[in-house]
């Protein structure tokens, strides 16, 4: 079905883009724009994995976070055990996709908005574990002391740092852009399409979404795993049910399984207020009119702004027809 | 008429929806090789029966069997897998892919290899007569062609009942006659077929015999040159 070419349509705009974005970070971030552009990369694999999710399922996902801080506490106390810090990674995905594993069965008949509830419900469980279980996670005071890949972030080590981080980005993006096209893919989106014909062709929706439960969720996992490898420090707060509000939104702008939108969006409303050193209060004020103003007149999001972008500039410099949408361009929510 | 064996049992199925009697002990067969037509006024009950012979309804009461074997609760799709495959009163096509990506994704979903997917998909496509318009977004050709990909799209995995509910509606009169004839051929190499169609000529014209259905209830079993005279047939259309 044309698989490959798809394939590099997603993949190498967005793919190209983080390329961009990590050499610029490395020629000339200095030490604070470094670890922006180092928390932008792992926010654009948050993203990334819940824009998956929410883009094939069709249904909200609402804890990315509780996934996220999952892969970031288990790396952290194995490696506290003595675990050595590039094995981190392969524990954060594996403890990632078992949380969305064991996540995605308990919620096996659940779809919906009844979905979107039980998950941030589960987001609220993880918090409240962080917190309380102190014997282990060191409660609301976290762990200090995880180890880290190269030690604190500083002019010596930053590349490094970026290096992992983008690529790790990258390589999320094409394995996320290689199963959308898979048959696995195809299934997900014959659901999305229509449950009831996706029934009729002999698709269990149940399976399906416990499936890209454990793919989000391992995506988040790497990204914990990651985040705890650089900042050497944990607290629950880190891992709140609203950051899971916010990669859900931040995803919805960039446009559902849009894989470019998601970069985009990541770094419009993450990267670029925290470079601009924006207080709090005010990126979250923006950032909510922003979202209210383009839920009301652009749905699909930066993808679909761009798309239509696009046609308008050939339409205008090329006078070619606005034509028939084709299956390659036209991006359903 | 039935030849010997029986694909489809349908045994004294009764739904109620809050209240609403929508099938009060309906019971028939399809015979293997059989072309049942399934009629009766709007509201009559024809959807949901075909909704409990498919599974995508398990509410009911009473017994669906298939080939054989009770599914009366078996989902959905493992009723798919077993061999049965239906078409929807409101054509339901994957809006996002293409007329012939739907079909092929039915095909990989039976399990195909991508290549021997790719070609049963492009033979169902062409059974239909739907070649010329494969490369076009489902949601974008006229009604008559996604019924006709949506028959597509059954009949790759090969299976050995087909449900159809009102394959004809919306369509133009030399789409009638191409739907009609695909039913016929299918139905020469084996394949049953259980269809809801308002289009009384054209049930009357190629099914081997009708049932129908008023009010939830059955009031006709039969061949189709006796429903016209049967009198509770007479009377629920005419009232
Ligand atoms: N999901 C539902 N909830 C409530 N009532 C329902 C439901 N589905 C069907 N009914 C009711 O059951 C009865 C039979 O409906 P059904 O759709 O089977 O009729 P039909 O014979 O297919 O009619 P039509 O020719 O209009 O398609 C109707 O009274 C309908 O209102
Ligand atoms: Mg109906």
């Amino acid at each position: 079905m044309n698989g490959s070419r798809r394939f590099l349509a997603s993949f190498l705009p967005a793919a190209a883009l983080c390329a961009v974005v990590a050499l610029a970070a490395l020629l000339f971030a200095d030490a604070y724009l470094a670890q922006v552009a180092f928390l932008t990369g792992i926010t654009v694999i948050l993203v990334l994995g819940e824009s998956f999710a929410v883009g094939n399922m069709g249904q909200l996902l609402m804890c990315q976070a509780g996934f996220y801080g999952i892969g970031a506490y288990v790396s952290a106390l194995l490696e506290m055990h003595g675990m050595p810090p590039y094995l981190a990674p392969a524990v954060g995905i594996t403890c990632g996709a078992v949380s969305g594993l064991v996540v995605g069965l308990a919620a096996t008949r659940i779809r919906g908005h009844y979905l979107a509830i039980v998950t941030l419900a589960i987001g609220v469980i993880v918090e409240e574990l962080l917190n309380n279980l102190q014997g282990i996670t060191n409660g609301p005071i976290g762990l200090v002391g995880v180890p880290t890949f190269f030690g604190p972030l500083n002019a010596g080590n930053q590349a490094d740092y970026i290096v992992v981080v983008w690529g790790a980005v990258i390589v999320v993006l094409g394995c996320l852009a290689l199963l959308r096209e898979s048959r696995f893919g195809w299934f997900l989106r014959a659901i999305r399409d229509s449950e009831a014909a996706a029934e009729s062709i002999g698709l269990r929706i149940g399976t399906y979404q416990v499936a890209t439960v454990t793919v989000a969720a391992a995506v988040a996992g790497l990204a914990g795993a990651l985040y705890t490898n650089y900042a050497g420090l944990l607290v629950p707060d880190l891992f709140s049910y609203g950051l899971s509000a916010q990669i859900l939104a931040t995803a919805v702008l960039g446009g559902i399984n849009s894989f470019g939108g998601a970069v985009v969006s990541s770094l419009v409303f993450n990267g670029v207020p925290q470079m601009a050193q924006v207080t709090a209060f005010y990126q979250y004020l923006i950032f909510g009119v922003v979202l209210i103003v383009m839920m009301q007149f652009a749905p699909r999001g930066l993808s679909q702004i761009g798309v239509y972008a696009v046609s308008l500039a050939r339409r205008r410099l090329l006078g070619w027809g606005a034509g028939q949408p084709n299956a390659a361009t036209v991006r359903r929510p | 008429m039935s030849t010997g064996a029986v694909a489809l049992g349908a045994e004294r199925v009764s739904r109620e929806f809050g209240g609403v009697q929508a099938l009060k002990d309906v019971s028939f067969a399809v015979g293997e090789a059989e072309i049942v037509g399934l009629i009766g006024p709007n509201g009559a009950g024809k959807t949901t029966v075909l909704n409990a012979i498919t599974g995508v309804d398990t509410a009911f009461s009473g017994r669906i069997t298939f080939r054989g074997q009770d599914v009366s609760r078996v989902p959905a799709p493992v009723r798919a897998r077993l061999g049965m495959a239906r078409t929807f009163q409101r054509a339901s096509l994957f809006p996002s892919m293409s007329c012939f990506e739907n079909v092929a994704v039915a095909a990989l979903a039976a399990g195909l290899s991508q290549t021997e997917a790719r070609r049963r998909a492009e033979e169902a496509v062409e059974r239909v007569g739907a070649g010329a318009v494969a490369q076009r977004l489902a949601a974008e050709v006229p009604l008559g062609t996604q019924r006709l990909v949506e028959i597509a799209r059954a009949i790759v995995r090969r299976p050995t009942l087909m449900v159809l509910d009102e394959p004809l509606s919306g369509l133009e009169e030399a789409e009638v006659e191409r739907v009609c004839r695909v039913i016929q051929e299918l139905n020469a190499a084996g394949l049953a077929f259980l269809w809801v169609e308002h289009n009384t000529r054209a049930v009357l014209a190629i099914s081997h015999r009708v049932i129908v259905l008023d009010l939830g209830r059955k009031i006709f079993d039969g061949g189709v040159d006796q429903v016209g005279e049967a009198k509770e047939v007479l009377d629920a259309y005419l009232g």
